[in-house]
């Protein structure tokens, strides 16, 4: 009982504390916006391009203190950002908020198919590495993953689609074929519930639309999978090895435990705690964007958005992009800290 | 006196393989325990005790390898080679038959678990029948008091396990939550109980702790709780007390005295401090440089050393009013260690001979065994 209130505290301070380091983020952001003249500014305030025009750039100024003390624009630009407004995005031609909106998911349908065999298979390997360490299977392993994180992944990602596309024909390039891409953008049958479209294909009752969101999710995620599961399957290893050195293993092995028990019970779960801090990190960076790999299967999601934007120096988009960035990387490590908790008491405490 | 050995150690000699060389770590150790004593071994650091207490469980660390030797153990009467037997008989001994208590508690503890879990872990790996029959006891009787007939599903989990320890579906059964409700409390209430046995205020609440809320005192207490959950018939203490306070040291040395006398097991204690070893042990032994080169009964071994490096150990004790002495030179390297008898090189008595030959481990007097050219021990 105790024990249960103690972790909730924590949890509820994590949270307390979300909202100071939110806060400074948006602090650093805005500081950013004030290298530009209030005409450039102007473009964070509006929900269209037709509001902003030479004869009403003067409005715009005026009604948003762009000429005003940086302390009352910085109030008047959060209250702005609360509402959802982040200004217009000439990149994606829509309100920066509603592109990030549109995109995300599609990112989010490639991550959630990469994540889970990243984190779950390159723990499994990295403790397998570690057990048996200069053994076979470790250095099968270890050269495998160095060979994944070295591939460069706009020319993996070719090789992959010369095979299944160009030569066997099976998984296209894209987010979805083109003839259901206008179903799901058109139809009167297909409610885009979460932009998730292998999710919105099963609560539509389309399952056709699911079917051919997931081709065309495989390739990317198989791209990002082989890449990174190169880092958690090292960070496993080496924090396993770690545990596994440890005076409490030989405690284990003292009390007449199998191998078997000593590793999956007293090693792996204090392995647990760096692939955890990892593995927040390396899920939160994918979740803004993999940019190479969308731009090489042509897979409109936020890298893509967002490399494009910053090369036609689209300020709003990158702002917004950096804002959402900086949200995503926040819940990350709260996340990352709860889970903690769970794994380590001594966190509890701390 | 009876002469029942319960632990044997012949010529155990062990290397560990390293990128430098070949570390000879125990080069022939000879020692000998009898049920019910209390061997003391001494030696300075890096002299091969821990190896030879890890060596008795069979727990080398890598990349140590057994080159030679036989460490026998008596189970059920027999005398076996605990080096010869498969790693499956050895877990039914360790934790079991043998049991350790380490230097540092709290780095042999584990950090993500609660002392009642790691405690309960050797409680059902060793003696889970013990608590089966008790749980199913304990919910017969209940049913009986309430005039109640037939078995629940939890009783007839218990016979299934009871009749059938190692069938997967009775292991599947064991999974479902609840299901093992009363044999949980059974080893529960045992780990309250050992606890109090440690002298360990407030058990409940001290078994619901994490090792990091613990003093090391209190923490020692609870290794040596897991230590003789199983009623072990030798306890391995290494060095169990150097790094506590001096008060809490001497409860624990007579803790492990009470407790030794209570369970009747025979106890290996390996420390480098002298005054503990007089004030534990029935008999002594002195390692240096991987060899044990004086064994015999404490008293003897204070009044009578004769070995010449058991004698400069006892003259470096610190005595008031009277100048320390040392024994000159350094511990050898191990990587390359003098021929010979090892410690010649820093041996006032050091002949000839000492240099060429390893003298053998004799009895000298009766129960007096001494390794050293002086006594005519060299063949």
């Amino acid at each position: 009982m105790v024990r249960k209130l103690g972790l909730l505290t924590y949890v509820a301070r994590r949270l307390i504390l979300l909202i100071p380091v939110v806060l400074g983020v948006s602090m650093l952001i805005f500081a950013i916006t004030m290298c530009f003249p209030p005409t450039i500014r102007a473009l964070l305030y509006i929900r269209n391009p037709q509001a902003l025009t030479p004869e009403n750039i003067e409005g715009v100024i005026k009604k948003y203190h762009l000429n005003d003390p940086f302390y009352i624009q910085y109030f008047t630009w959060l209250a702005q950002v609360l509402q959802g407004n982040l200004g217009w995005s000439q990149t994606a031609s829509a309100p920066v908020f509603s592109a990030i909106l549109v995109r995300f998911p599609a990112t989010f349908e490639i991550i959630v198919f990469a994540a889970p065999v990243i984190i779950i298979l390159g723990l499994y390997l990295g403790i397998q590495s570690a057990v048996y360490k200069d053994k076979i299977l470790d250095h099968i392993t270890r050269s495998a993953a160095i060979i994944g994180w070295s591939l460069p992944s706009f020319w993996f990602g070719f090789i992959l689609m010369a095979v299944f596309y160009g030569y066997l024909g099976w998984l296209p390039p894209g987010r979805l074929t083109r003839e259901v891409q206008h179903f799901v953008d058109s139809s009167q049958l297909f409610t885009k519930y979460t932009g998730l479209y292998i999710l919105d294909g099963i609560l539509n009752g389309q399952l056709a639309v699911s079917w051919d969101a997931f081709k065309h999710v495989i390739l990317p995620a198989t791209v990002i999978t082989v890449i990174d599961i190169a880092l958690i399957i090292r960070v496993a290893r080496s924090s396993m090895l770690e545990a596994l050195s440890k005076g409490y293993i030989i405690t284990a092995k003292a009390k007449g435990l199998t191998q078997k028990e000593v590793i999956n019970k007293h090693a792996r779960r204090n392995a647990l705690i760096p692939v955890t801090t990892i593995s927040g990190l390396l899920v939160a960076s994918l979740m803004t964007g993999v940019v190479i790999t969308e731009t090489v299967f042509g897979f409109g999601g936020l890298g893509s958005w967002a490399a494009q934007s910053a090369q036609q120096l689209d300020v709003p988009s990158v702002l917004g992009f950096a804002m959402f960035t900086a949200i995503v990387f926040v819940i990350a490590n709260l996340i990352v800290d709860v889970l903690y908790a769970f794994i380590d008491p001594r966190i509890r405490l701390a | 006196m009876t002469e029942e050995r319960l632990l044997e150690i012949n010529g155990l000699v062990l290397n560990f393989y390293t990128y430098e060389g070949i570390v000879q770590a125990l080069d022939g150790v000879n020692l000998y325990i009898r049920d019910g004593e209390t061997l003391g071994l001494v030696g300075e650091t890096g002299c091969g005790k821990s190896v030879t207490s890890l060596s008795t469980l069979v727990l080398i660390p890598s990349p140590g390898k057994i080159e030679g030797g036989r460490i026998l153990f008596n189970v059920q009467g027999k005398k076996v080679d605990l080096l010869k037997q498969s790693d499956e008989h050895l877990r039914t001994i360790r934790g079991k038959d043998i049991s350790m208590v380490f230097q540092e508690p709290r780095v042999y503890l584990n950090p993500v678990y609660t002392v009642s879990s790691q405690i309960s872990e050797v409680l059902v790996k060793h003696r889970k029948e013990e608590f089966l029959k008790k749980a199913l006891e304990s919910l017969k009787q209940e049913r009986r008091k309430k005039g109640l007939k037939g078995s629940t599903f939890e009783m007839n989990l218990y016979e299934r396990m009871l009749k059938n320890p190692n069938s997967l579906t009775n292991k599947i059964l064991s999974k479902i939550p609840g299901s093992q409700r009363r044999f949980k409390l059974e080893v529960q209430r045992e780990v309250v109980r050992i606890l109090r046995g440690m002298g360990i205020p407030d058990p409940e609440r001290v078994a619901k702790m994490y090792p990091h809320e613990l003093s090391g005192g209190m923490a020692q207490r609870v290794v040596i709780a897991m230590a003789l959950a199983c009623n072990p018939k030798l306890l391995i203490a290494d060095e169990p007390t150097t790094n506590l306070d001096v008060t809490v040291q001497a409860q624990i040395l007579s803790l492990i005295k009470r407790l030794k006398s209570m369970f009747k097991s025979s106890v290996l204690y390996i420390t480098h401090d002298l005054g503990v070893i007089s004030e534990i042990s029935d008999r002594v032994a002195v390692m240096y440089a991987g060899n044990v080169v004086e064994l015999a009964d404490v008293y003897e071994l204070f009044k009578k050393p004769l070995h010449p490096y058991t004698r400069g150990l006892l003259e470096s004790i610190p005595r008031p009013g009277k100048p320390l002495k040392s024994i000159p030179g350094t511990v050898p390297s191990l990587l390359n260690p003098p021929s010979g008898c090892r410690f010649h090189d820093r041996c006032s008595y050091a002949m000839e001979i000492c240099r060429k030959v390893k003298p053998a481990f004799t009895e000298v007097e009766k129960d007096h065994f001494v390794a050293c050219n002086l006594y005519g021990g060299s063949k």
